[in-house]
C-alpha cells in the first residue's frame, strides 16, 4: 500500500469517527471520538502501546537496514553475467513477490514457532532475498551504454562493472527501504500476531483482536497506520532518484 | 595519431539463434589530420557504425582480424550516442565519479578540472544536477571528464543526431577548442 493510499484511508477513518460523533446515532460499529479517547487511555494501561510501536518500528527499521546491507554485499559478489540482459532470472524474481506474507509468516511459526529472534532472522534474510532480486532486476534494466562509456574509463572492463554496479545501487537505498517497508511491517505484524508476541506491536493488535472491542481495534489501527504513514514518508524523502532510460 | 583495424570480421548475436554478420574481413586505416578537429567516419545506417566504433574501443572484441592503436593513444574512450551521466550528482560529482573509474581524484586534476569547466560553459554550474533531458549538457560533462581522465583519443556515437541544431554546434565549438588546446582526436560516426 503507497503512503498516499494509507493518507486517504486514515482520513476516511478520521471523517468516520467524527461522523459517529455528531452525525450517526449511537450503534455497535463505529465508535464516538470519546469512545476513542478512552479506548487510547485503555490500551495505555494496559499495553503500553506507544512504546511498543516504537519497539516495533525500530524492530522494522533494523530488518530493512540489515536486509538492505545484506543484499548489496550479495549483489557485488554476485557474477556479472546475471546482470547481462536475458530472461534467465526475471521468472525467478517475479516469484519472489508473489509469495503471501500470510504464508511466509506460517512458515516462519511451522519452523521456529514462538523464537522471536529466529523470526527477526528470517524476515531479514527473507527481506534481504528480495532486496537482492529487485536490485538485479533495476540493475539488469539500466542501459547498456553506462557499462560501454565507464568500461572505456578503466584498465578493466570486468573493474568497471563491479565499480558502476556500486555507484548505481548506493543512491538508490532509500528506494528500496521505501519499497520494502510495507512488506516488512505486514510480515512482523502478522508473525508476532500469530506468536501472540507481548512484547511487539503485534500484541497490542491481539488484545484488542481478543476483547473484540470496537474503539481499541480502531485506535491500534489508526496508531499503526499512521506510524507506517510516516515511516514511508521519511524513507520516501531520502530518495534522491535512479537512473531511468531517458526519454527521447 | 593513427588506428588501425585489420582484416576484422564481427557478428552481432541477433537473438539466441541468430548471429548477424556486421564486418567481414574489414580493413581500415584512420589516421588524425590536425587540420580538423574532428574526423568523420562515413557509413550509411545500419552498416555497423557503432559497432566500429566499440571494436576500436576494445568494448566487444572481434572474432577475427586486429585492432592496432598507435603507442601516442593511452586511453580510448567511447561516448555513446545517448548521455550516461547519474542523474542523482551535481556536475561536480559526475566528473568525480567518472574520474574515479581511472582511479583519480578531482583533487589531481583541480586546475584542469577549473579550465575546463570554464571553456565548457559549465562554471557556476558546479552544483548542478544535470536535467535528465539536457543531452547537450550532459555531453559536455561527459567530454570534459574524459580528458579529465587522460582520454588522447574519444570516440562520438552520433551524438549530434540527439541534439537541436544550435546546441549541435555550441557542442562542435567546444569540441575544437577542446581538439586544438588538449591535442584530443575526436573520431565521430
Amino acid at each position: 500500500m503507497s503512503t498516499k493510499k494509507t493518507a486517504v484511508i486514515s482520513l476516511i477513518l478520521l471523517t468516520i469517527v467524527i461522523a459517529a460523533e455528531f452525525v450517526i446515532p449511537t450503534n455497535p460499529y463505529l465508535p464516538t471520538a470519546t469512545e476513542l479517547s478512552e479506548g487510547v487511555k485503555l490500551l495505555h494501561s494496559e499495553t503500553g502501546f506507544l512504546f511498543k510501536l516504537i519497539a516495533t518500528a525500530g524492530e522494522v527499521l533494523a530488518v530493512l537496514l540489515l536486509a538492505t546491507g545484506l543484499a548489496f554485499v550479495t549483489v557485488l559478489l554476485l557474477p556479472l553475467k546475471l546482470f547481462s540482459q536475458n530472461d534467465a532470472l526475471r521468472s525467478h524474481g517475479f516469484a519472489g513477490y508473489m509469495v503471501p506474507h500470510f504464508i511466509i509468516a506460517l512458515l516462519i511459526i511451522t519452523w521456529f514457532g514462538n523464537d522471536g529472534f529466529a523470526g527477526f532472522v528470517v524476515i531479514t534474510l527473507l527481506t534481504a532475498s528480495q532486496i537482492v532480486l529487485f536490485l538485479i532486476k533495476r540493475l539488469r534494466s539500466y542501459p547498456m551504454r553506462y557499462i560501454e562509456f565507464f568500461s572505456t574509463l578503466s584498465d578493466s572492463s570486468e573493474k568497471a562493472q563491479k565499480k558502476l554496479i556500486q555507484k548505481l545501487i548506493l543512491p538508490s537505498i532509500a528506494e528500496d527501504l521505501y519499497a520494502h517497508h510495507l512488506s516488512v511491517w505486514s510480515i512482523t505484524l502478522i508473525v508476532g500476531f500469530l506468536q501472540n508476541n507481548n512484547d511487539s506491536y503485534a500484541g497490542v493488535l491481539r488484545y484488542a483482536y481478543d476483547l473484540w472491542d470496537t474503539p481499541l481495534v480502531f485506535v491500534s489501527v489508526m496508531f499503526l497506520m499512521v506510524i507506517i504513514y510516516f515511516t514511508g514518508l521519511g524513507l520516501k524523502g531520502l530518495s534522491v532518484g535512479v537512473i531511468t532510460e531517458d526519454v527521447q | 595519431m593513427n588506428i588501425q583495424l585489420k582484416k576484422i570480421s564481427y557478428s552481432l548475436t541477433a537473438s539466441h539463434f541468430k548471429e548477424k554478420l556486421i564486418f567481414r574481413d574489414f580493413s581500415l586505416d584512420i589516421n588524425r589530420d590536425t587540420n580538423f578537429s574532428i574526423t568523420k567516419v562515413l557509413l550509411p545506417n545500419n552498416y555497423g557504425k557503432s559497432s566500429l566504433l566499440k571494436l576500436m574501443a576494445g568494448i566487444i572484441k572481434p572474432s577475427s582480424g586486429e585492432v592496432v592503436v598507435s603507442s601516442d593513444i593511452k586511453k580510448i574512450v567511447y561516448i555513446p550516442s545517448l548521455p550516461a551521466t547519474f542523474n542523482f550528482a551535481t556536475v561536480e560529482q559526475n566528473i568525480e565519479h567518472i574520474l574515479s573509474f581511472a582511479e583519480l581524484k578531482l583533487a589531481d586534476v583541480k586546475d584542469e578540472y577549473k579550465t575546463l569547466v570554464e571553456i565548457s560553459d559549465l562554471s557556476g554550474y558546479e552544483d548542478h544536477r544535470p536535467d535528465p533531458l539536457s543531452f547537450g549538457f550532459r555531453f559536455r560533462i561527459m567530454i570534459i571528464a574524459s580528458i579529465l581522465a587522460g582520454a588522447q583519443c574519444i570516440l562520438l556515437d552520433d551524438i549530434f543526431s540527439h541534439l537541436d541544431s544550435p546546441t549541435a554546434s555550441e557542442l562542435k565549438e567546444l569540441i575544437e577548442i577542446l581538439a586544438q588546446k588538449y591535442s584530443t582526436w575526436f573520431i565521430e560516426v
